[in-house]
């Protein structure tokens, strides 16, 4: 078995740990300092959970500077932690210096839930066989007991520890927190093993089995951006959990991740396995496969993470799955998805519509450290769209900056349509950051509907920046951060989301997507690849009065092939040129095409297709 | 207790198309009692109304009108020249437009808020309408609550309306409310088949709101296609059938020249009702929707039977009904709303006989077991003593009216008349005197004896308003208060203008006292 998946035991791994250098109290006072300046003047969400929650941190950690003499560093870190953990904001994060950074505790198996919200039930999915001693322990037994508590309740007491603004999407992470513990955002496990109830069948006797936490190390996806890159600055995730997903795949999904070092240079699409999903560059983030319900082919995309910092590349990728899809109807699955990259998230929407795609749009808090950081000159370019309203607000009393879009509006349309089948999108209380903003620019820009498991996706609405990322972009400003002391890092939430179209303005952070429908997951969905969560879909699909639209460019011919269409526009280098009512196909000469042809297919007096071809 | 005796024709759940020589009772409580055969003297404390030979059905339900315009004539735009509208978001932008329907409408809104809804009501139960949706804004209950209102009758919280486009966030909600065991009368789809407004229904469908508790009016737009969605959605969502669609093809083919495609409707289980719509486009009672429905039927080729149109106007709107109220109009059966429709037989068929039926042939109106509306004989005989007589044609009917400010006293057809002829006289002195008496006088917590109601349209005001105030110091002149009748007058201005390609040129003849279906 690969050590790497096997992971350490609790020994091994304290005895591989650097040494924590201690902190002398002038640097706590630094640390303190610093939060409360950031906590005062730049973290975005402050007036809302003030208001949400009922919580004054500013005030918090100013008394802290006396109350953190006597601790011990462990303490203190304890404390520093609590105080940004009392936001409930899986974006702002301390992290400590911790033996275990950048591990995740982890049990050889993963438990999932289904039905409904007031009467869940918990089932193994997924065992790592090599690291369990029970034959009885396999795929699809369901958890009773967690450490002889009832297992609702076990879940339930660690939603109170878990960051989330809503109680379900806490419930979610508690959830994943019982088998795998991301280390450095938080503790790692009191107990050195878990013993677990669990039964075959309803009317099976619940059994009993031990197991030991083992320590292992996923470490960051193939292609996250360097702090200091543009990109960097562009994020939105949600970081313990990306650290989970990472975990995730180490441990049920080995070839994916012995592969992913090699995949990620070579630029072949292809499908692997008997399950045909394919996969390429990006395998970390995306996949696609077909799924075949009541004999009738549909495509499957799945998006795993938008942590990359290739967006160009991604968004090539995503397209060449989607020509390589049935073409009449696709399921975009981003359950579990922690966000990453704003542009990529925001820049594949314009892949499933006709429609100019709007993006979420971002604003800051108004302070006078938002403001010399906006003016700082190596900001300038990245955030001189938000400088002068913070300006301004000095005079107007705003609490906040205008907001402005983080992925220009250009690059969310630089590209158009690929895929002009119905389409849905699938998300959970784990679908977070970018992936949150993803569910809102298909709901708001009216792209198809958003099926939700459970109440709404994990309500993450901002761009958050790491501490390196803050370093670099506070440096020369009167705000410069601290030298931090060896292993201690933060995440905090800078820019804040609003959504657009008909639900402008709303934010999205601790409210999240609400799905246009929800669907209970079953135990076959769990055993047998969402089933039922997939036929659920296709019925929407299929009920979805659709249209097909095919375009060829054999210059100088245009070849146009329609279906449920009555009329072809054709526009050359952003001019008219044709207008012609169709049946099923038509073929255009098209002389001095020096830009682009860009091909929109009518039903009546909506336009449902449109292509766009650029000659290069 | 009230009873009818006559020929029941109850539209029974177990046997929709039985009659019968019978009985109807009517409980205290508003709801049927008990529906019995044969002809009996009443029990003690029953005071029994024998129609004779007349047929007595449910009284009917109407999904789509507009009772606050209910005071206007048809309307068309004399200067248009190149056809029909494309969908509804355009005629509001039409020369005439604001004179003739929006002006108007808010001078009788604004001037004679009761006596407006006295004649709205009183134009439906010429028809034989018990229950009627479409209601202006209010601040408070009319004084004559003489037909049932849908958007906030028996259940003030049941069902939500909306006429104009909502956003999807407002969708979100009305989603949220839907799920929560409401019902949603909403404007969908009016227009051409494809025209833009086709998209709405993408909208629809996308926010979750295509559910068994939907009632969607027109649906024009749109086809097979959209149906067969709604179809599956409810199914998905409520396990149930889809919600139903609201038919109005007078309105349709006079604005459009193309109406909703039923057949697709019915096909997929979305119940099909029949709407009268408004005064500018519309028919001025169910009874000529009736007509217009079995005209169009015909010249489609749809092969519906009287029977499937009589169902339009009573069962289907009252099964979508009791989804929201739990009880509804619409049949003769235990439980049920205790509203009556009598009317003469002309016609062996029951259902030959009610689409065929005029407001001359209306003999008695019940609505929650009371008597409303008929011939004095049978209002007097049904127990009601304070009634005024109306007009109707070339015949009267009595009235059960009160007068607003004093509810014990009778309160003359004349006399509300006369307000409504003072307002068409001098509409913009009407409109001053209103909004001066809602500056000085209205107060909505402590409700003063008299005059006390505000109302505003259903319609969008402000820019591209459907119904609105003119500019100040603008001078119009509000038409004619038509009759409450389809009369001569108004058949001749169906011959003339609209977009029916002359298909309703020859609905008088549906009228005529020999008039047959063939």
């Amino acid at each position: 078995m690969n050590p790497d998946r096997r992971g350490l035991s609790r020994e091994e791994a304290r005895a591989r740990a650097e040494p924590i250098e201690p902190l002398g109290s002038g640097k706590r006072d630094e640390i303190i300092t610093m939060f409360t300046e950031l906590l005062d003047g730049l973290y975005v969400h402050l007036p809302l959970k003030r208001a949400m929650h009922g919580i004054d941190p500013v005030q918090q950690l100013r008394r802290l500077h006396e109350r953190s003499r006597p601790m011990t560093d462990e303490a203190f870190h304890r404390e520093i932690g609590a105080v940004l953990s009392n936001l409930r904001d899986a974006h702002t994060v301390y992290i400590a210096p911790s033996p275990f950074l950048g591990s995740v505790a982890r049990l050889p198996f993963l438990i999932e839930q289904f039905g409904p919200e007031d009467a869940p039930r918990f089932l193994v999915s997924k065992v790592i066989d090599e690291l369990v001693d029970d034959a009885a322990f396999i795929a699809g037994v369901e958890i009773i007991e967690w450490n002889g508590v009832p297992i609702a309740e076990a879940i339930r007491r660690r939603g109170e520890v878990e960051r989330g603004g809503r109680p379900d999407s806490a419930m979610a992470r508690a959830l994943d927190s019982l088998t795998l513990r991301p280390l450095g955002f938080g503790p790692p496990p009191d107990e050195k093993w878990v013993i677990v109830g669990y039964r075959a069948g309803d009317d099976k006797p619940v059994r009993e089995h031990r197991f030991e936490w083992r320590f292992i190390e996923p470490g960051p996806g193939p292609d996250e951006p360097h702090p200091t890159a543009p990109a960097a600055t562009a994020t939105a995730m949600h970081p313990d959990r990306a650290l989970v997903r990472r975990a995730k795949k180490l441990s049920f999904n080995t070839g994916l991740w012995s592969s992913e070092k090699d995949d990620r240079r070579s630029a072949a699409l292809a499908p692997r396995g008997a399950s045909g999903v394919m996969s390429g560059r990006f395998q970390d983030n995306v996949s696609a496969r077909t799924i075949t319900v009541d004999g009738r082919d549909y495509g499957s995309l799945r998006l795993w993470s938008f942590d990359l910092a290739d967006d160009d590349g991604f968004v090539d990728e995503v397209i060449e799955m989607l020509r390589e899809l049935p073409q009449n109807g696709l399921i975009i699955d981003l359950r579990g998805n922690p966000g990453g990259l704003i542009w990529a998230a925001e820049r594949l929407l314009q892949l499933f519509t006709p429609s100019r795609i709007s993006p979420s749009r971002f604003s800051i808090i108004a302070s006078d450290l938002t403001r010399a950081m906006t003016d700082a000159p190596q900001n300038r370019r990245e955030l001189g769209p938000w400088r002068r309203t913070l300006l301004e607000a000095i005079g107007t009393g705003e609490l906040y900056s205008q907001s402005v879009t983080i992925t220009p509006y250009e690059r969310c349309n630089d590209i158009g349509q690929v895929y002009g089948g119905p389409v849905v999108a699938v998300v959970d209380p784990t679908t977070y950051s970018a992936a949150d903003l993803f569910a809102a620019g298909f709901a708001d820009n009216g792209i198809g509907t958003v099926v939700s498991v459970g109440r709404a996706t994990g309500a993450g609405g901002a761009n958050v920046w790491r501490a390196d990322t803050l370093n670099s972009v506070l440096s020369g400003t009167p705000h410069r951060l601290p030298q931090l002391p060896n292993g201690v890092g933060f995440t905090m939430s800078v820019r804040r989301a609003t959504r657009i179209g008909a639900s402008d303005g709303a934010p999205i952070e601790d409210v999240g997507i609400v799905g246009h429908r929800s669907y209970v997951m079953t135990r076959d969905d769990l055993l047998h690849e969402n089933g039922g969560l997939h036929a659920y879909c296709v019925r929407l699909l299929e009920a979805e009065p659709s249209t097909m639209m095919t375009v060829d460019w054999n210059p100088p011919q245009l070849a146009v092939a329609v279906g449920r269409l009555d009329r072809v526009d054709v526009y050359v280098d952003s001019r008219p040129r044709e207008s012609v009512d169709v049946d099923d196909s038509l073929t255009l000469e098209l002389n001095d095409v020096r830009e682009q042809i860009r091909v929109e297919g009518y039903r009546g007096s909506n336009v449902k297709q449109v292509r766009v071809i650029r000659i290069t | 207790m009230l009873e009818l005796q006559g020929r029941i024709v109850a539209l029974a759940t177990s046997d929709p198309e039985r009659h019968f020589i019978g009985r109807v009772r009517f409980g205290d409580d508003g709801l049927v009692d008990r529906v019995l055969q044969g002809r009996a003297a009443p029990p003690a404390g029953v005071a029994q109304v024998d129609v004779g030979d007349a047929y007595v059905y449910p009284g009917l339900t109407d999904l789509h009108s507009h009772l606050g315009f209910a005071t206007l004539p048809l309307w068309h735009e004399e200067s248009r020249t190149v056809g029909p509208w494309m969908h509804r978001d355009l005629w509001p932008g039409a020369r005439s437009y604001k004179p003739s329907v929006s002006w108007p409408a808010y001078a009788y809104m604004k001037g004679a808020p009761e006596e407006l809804l006295v004649y709205a009501q009183v134009r439906a139960l010429a028809g034989g309408t018990t229950t009627i949706q479409g209601w202006p804004n209010a601040n408070a209950a009319a004084a004559n609550q003489l037909v049932r209102s849908v958007d906030d009758g028996v259940d003030v919280d049941a069902v939500r309306t909306s006429v104009i486009n909502l956003t999807s966030a407002e969708l979100d909600d009305r989603r949220a409310l839907l799920e929560g065991g409401r019902t949603l009368v909403y404007h969908l789809c009016e227009g051409q088949l494809g025209s833009k407004v086709a998209r709405e229904f993408g909208d629809v469908a996308t926010a979750g709101c295509l559910r068994h508790r939907l009632i969607a009016i027109h649906c024009c737009a749109v086809g097979d296609d959209e149906f067969r969605q709604w179809k599956v959605h409810a199914e998905l969502a409520d396990q149930n059938a889809p919600g139903g669609v609201v038919w109005s093809p007078f309105s349709n083919l006079w604005l459009y020249n193309q109406t909703t495609d039923v057949l697709a409707a019915r096909r997929h289980g979305v119940a099909v009702s029949l709407g009268s719509d408004w005064g500018p486009s519309g028919t001025k009672n169910l009874l000529g929707e009736l007509k217009v429905a079995y005209t169009v039927a015909r010249h489609l080729d749809l092969g519906l039977t009287p029977f499937d149109l009589a169902e339009m106007v009573t069962s289907s709107p009252g099964d979508l009904l009791v989804r929201a109220w739990k009880r509804g109009p619409g049949r003769l059966e235990p439980g049920r709303l205790a509203d009556a429709l009598v009317l003469e037989k002309r016609h062996p068929d029951p259902w030959t006989n009610l689409v065929l039926a005029r407001e001359s042939d209306v003999q008695l109106v019940i609505g929650d077991g009371r008597a409303r509306y008929g011939t004095r004989v049978l209002i007097r005989a049904a127990g009601e003593k304070l009634t005024t007589a109306v007009q109707i044609g070339k015949t009267t009917r009595d009235v059960v009216l009160r007068r607003p400010e004093s509810p014990t006293e009778l309160w003359t057809w004349k006399a509300v008349m006369r307000e409504l002829r003072r307002v068409q006289v001098d509409p913009v002195a009407a409109i001053a005197d209103g909004l001066a008496f809602e500056r000085t006088e209205a107060n909505v917590t402590t409700p003063t004896a008299g005059r006390r109601l505000i109302l505003e349209s259903d319609m969008p005001g402000g820019p591209n308003s459907v119904a609105g105030p003119p500019p100040a110091g603008t001078e119009f002149e509000a038409p004619r208060l038509p009759s409450l009748v389809h009369d001569a007058t108004w058949f001749r201005a169906v011959r003339n203008h609209g977009y029916h390609d002359h298909v309703l040129d020859h609905l008088d003849e549906l009228f005529a006292p020999d008039a047959v279906l063939t």
